[in-house]
């Protein structure tokens, strides 16, 4: 009798103090944000987490959805796969969040959109370029962001334009790997003369692959590397060093020479370098990316980055898709993404999806490129100028 | 082309040299292989990043600076960590220096990561302009790294043949009793050795560090090339060291730009697995 009274008092404290207080009042809608916030890119994370805040303090003070306060629920995925499918289980399991934004590195990404599948919760990729993560055709997988295919493609006009003969150094992984294969295959295709040399992404020395674009004939006139690991700032010194550069032209896949540490690598050598990036003065902006930008500027003292942009039309669109839905259940919120037609901070976002084999699929496609070129050393970054379009 | 890629590899190979020959030292002289060797190498690269950054030295102090560092760090380790392999007479001292390195490999490494950051970082180039050998341009750095690797190593060779301590290595090398007998100090040699060793490979992170750079997980593929340094030329060889240091990266540049880049690292596992099968005591070791 005192062993059931006991286990009864204690079943009690145990629900009292454990459970957490919002899965009890059941009052506000869980939005979840896994994101890195210790290691990886956990300064990109912190700007996903001030960006959804942000955007749920507004749609809160306009009423919230459904006549429930949206609540922002985090974890950190450490920018580790591993750590990034428990986050993602742990919240969808035991915070029961209607959708899930914020994700970032792509392999985590890649883990983190099985999961969500198999979960039936909705997630929406912002900066998550990989074209495998909409290529697996899932219900729960959406993407306002850009994905690599759509980079190439955009970029290939500027490359089409004052190149014939072009290579292209890539990582062997899902990034640099897709992200080749396909410039290599649309370039071929307008009659270009491409030469695709891969190498593991963990190298540090890239001058035998230089080596071997130097010996090439007819020689490549701009050499274009994918890449997001060690070799990104080593490749273009490199070739300055083997003198493959700069009679060859560079073109960085993304917009890394802007970080401190090309600057400190390449020094005054890193002037002429181009790179492509979705971040540029002239980017169109909408009226609501207008309000979102001096909003941002006002609470967090700081221009937000083009990637915030794509985040903040997410958590829109999930508020919106409640709205019209009235649901804030996950599977319906899936099945009513699809019908987005949403005027975003940088256009009409609506979710394409293309029958047969493609990352086309809940997938938005119209995104602004831009191609930058470092002009002059400027303290401890580089003067720019934008070249395309 | 075939000029510049072996004038390339010789670079290389002199910088895989010093890297093995430390290697090579310690397991003479301690019969052990270190698995943190490679975060020696990181270590030093640091050191000198910071002396040449925060204290403004110029080359000729700043690897030097990084050779003192990782020597007083190389013979804290063996004091604190890998002494008990011969105060304690360890039957196998090979596993317990296996899981005590790794250990410490793990350790560095995410210490590095806190004190560091995750970012690279790149000290000043010691020589800003580049150099012509028989027509070929190669980058200053890269002449001067091989250069005072030659110096390094040949030094070392010097001082093991021709100074009372290095006869004493020598003599451990050949037979840990005998030199015990003849009155060498083994716990005394070790540490001294542990911590030139150390100290050879924070050369060569240092001579590096404005080639490629700096990460706290650069010491991986440093630590591999020794291994394949020391498997080809022989253990505890420092003239096998020097050789195979040059042949493997000779061989490795040939092999990336004739047969393909992809197979760059392979060419090192292909050279030792011909030298373990058919030629396991290397190319100067003894049977």
């Amino acid at each position: 009798m005192k062993k059931s009274i006991l286990l009864t008092a204690l079943i009690f404290f145990l629900t009292v103090f454990f459970i957490p207080i919002g899965a009890m009042a059941e009052d506000t809608i869980k939005l979840g944000v896994v994101t890195p916030m210790s290691t990886g890119d956990f300064r990109s994370g912190k700007i996903n987490v001030q960006t959804v805040e942000l955007a749920v303090e507004q749609i809160n003070a306009q009423g919230g959805v459904l006549g429930k306060k949206l609540e922002v629920v985090t974890a950190d995925d450490e920018g580790k796969p591993v750590a990034g499918v428990i986050a993602l289980k742990r919240i969808i399991a035991k915070e029961k969040v209607s959708a899930v934004v914020g994700l970032w590195h792509s392999s985590v990404a890649v883990a983190q959109a099985k999961v969500a599948t198999q979960m039936q919760v909705p997630i929406m990729l912002h900066y998550s370029w990989t074209d495998d993560l909409t290529a697996g055709h899932s219900d729960y997988v959406y993407r306002v962001g850009p994905f690599n295919a759509e980079i190439a493609q955009l970029a290939l006009p500027y490359i089409e334009k004052n190149y014939k003969n072009i290579a292209i150094l890539y990582e062997t992984n899902a990034f640099g790997s897709g992200f080749a294969n396909y410039l290599e295959k649309i370039a071929k295709a307008k009659g270009l003369n491409v030469y695709s040399i891969g190498y593991p992404q963990e190298a540090t020395d890239l001058k035998p692959q230089l080596l071997q674009l130097k010996a090439k004939s007819p020689k490549p006139e701009l050499l274009v590397i994918a890449a997001v690991y060690e070799a990104t700032n080593l490749i273009p010194k490199q070739a300055l060093e083997i003198g493959l550069a700069p009679e060859m032209q560079i073109l960085c896949s993304w917009d890394w020479p802007t970080y401190p540490a090309f600057q400190e690598i390449l020094g005054d050598k890193g002037v002429g370098v181009t790179y492509a990036t979705f971040e540029s003065d002239k980017l169109k902006l909408s009226p609501l990316g207008e309000k979102f930008k001096k909003a941002y500027k006002a609470k967090y003292d700081v221009v937000p980055p083009v990637f915030a942009l794509f985040l903040y039309d997410e958590v829109m669109i999930l508020a919106e898709t409640m709205k019209r839905i009235k649901s804030s259940d996950p599977k319906d919120i899936a099945a009513g993404l699809k019908d987005t037609k949403f005027e975003g901070t940088t256009g009409l976002i609506t979710f394409e999806r293309k029958e047969g084999p493609g990352p086309i699929w809940n997938q938005w496609t119209g995104h602004q490129l831009f191609i930058n070129k470092l002009t002059a050393v400027d303290g401890k970054s580089y003067k720019r100028e934008q070249i395309y379009p | 082309m075939l000029l510049e890629l072996i004038i390339r590899g010789i670079s290389i190979g002199l910088v895989y040299a010093l890297m093995g020959v430390g290697l090579a030292l310690l397991n003479g002289v301690m019969r052990i292989i270190n698995f943190a060797h490679g975060e020696f190498y990181m270590i030093g690269g640091y050191m000198a990043y910071y002396a040449s950054t925060l204290l403004g030295f110029p080359f000729y102090l700043s690897v030097p600076t990084a050779m003192i560092v990782t020597f007083v760090l190389g013979a804290v380790v063996e004091k604190l960590l890998l002494s008990p392999i011969h105060t304690q007479e360890m039957e196998k001292p090979m596993d317990y220096a296996l899981i005590m390195t790794f250990g410490l490999l793990l350790f560095f490494r995410q210490l590095a990561i806190k004190i560091f950051g995750p970012y690279r970082h790149k000290p000043a180039d010691y020589i800003t302009s580049d150099v012509y050998i028989l027509g070929v341009k190669i980058s200053g750095n890269e002449v001067l790294a091989g250069v005072v690797s030659l110096i390094l190593v040949l030094g070392l060779a010097l001082f093991v043949k021709k100074t009372w301590r290095g006869r004493g290595w020598r003599a451990t090398t050949q037979s840990r009793q005998g030199a015990k007998i003849n009155g060498v100090d083994i716990g005394k040699e070790s540490w001294i050795a542990c911590g030139v060793a150390c100290a050879l490979a924070g050369a060569a992170g240092a001579l590096v560090a404005p080639i490629f750079t700096l990460s706290p997980t650069i010491g991986g593929s440093p630590l591999v090339k020794s291994y394949e340094v020391m498997a080809i030329g022989g253990l505890g060889s420092i003239a096998g060291a020097l050789v195979a240091g040059l042949m493997l990266g000779i061989t490795e540049t040939l092999g990336a730009f004739y047969i393909s880049s992809a197979y760059k690292d392979a060419i090192g596992f292909l050279m030792m697995g011909f030298f373990l099968l058919f030629r396991p005591q290397g190319l100067f070791g003894q049977k």
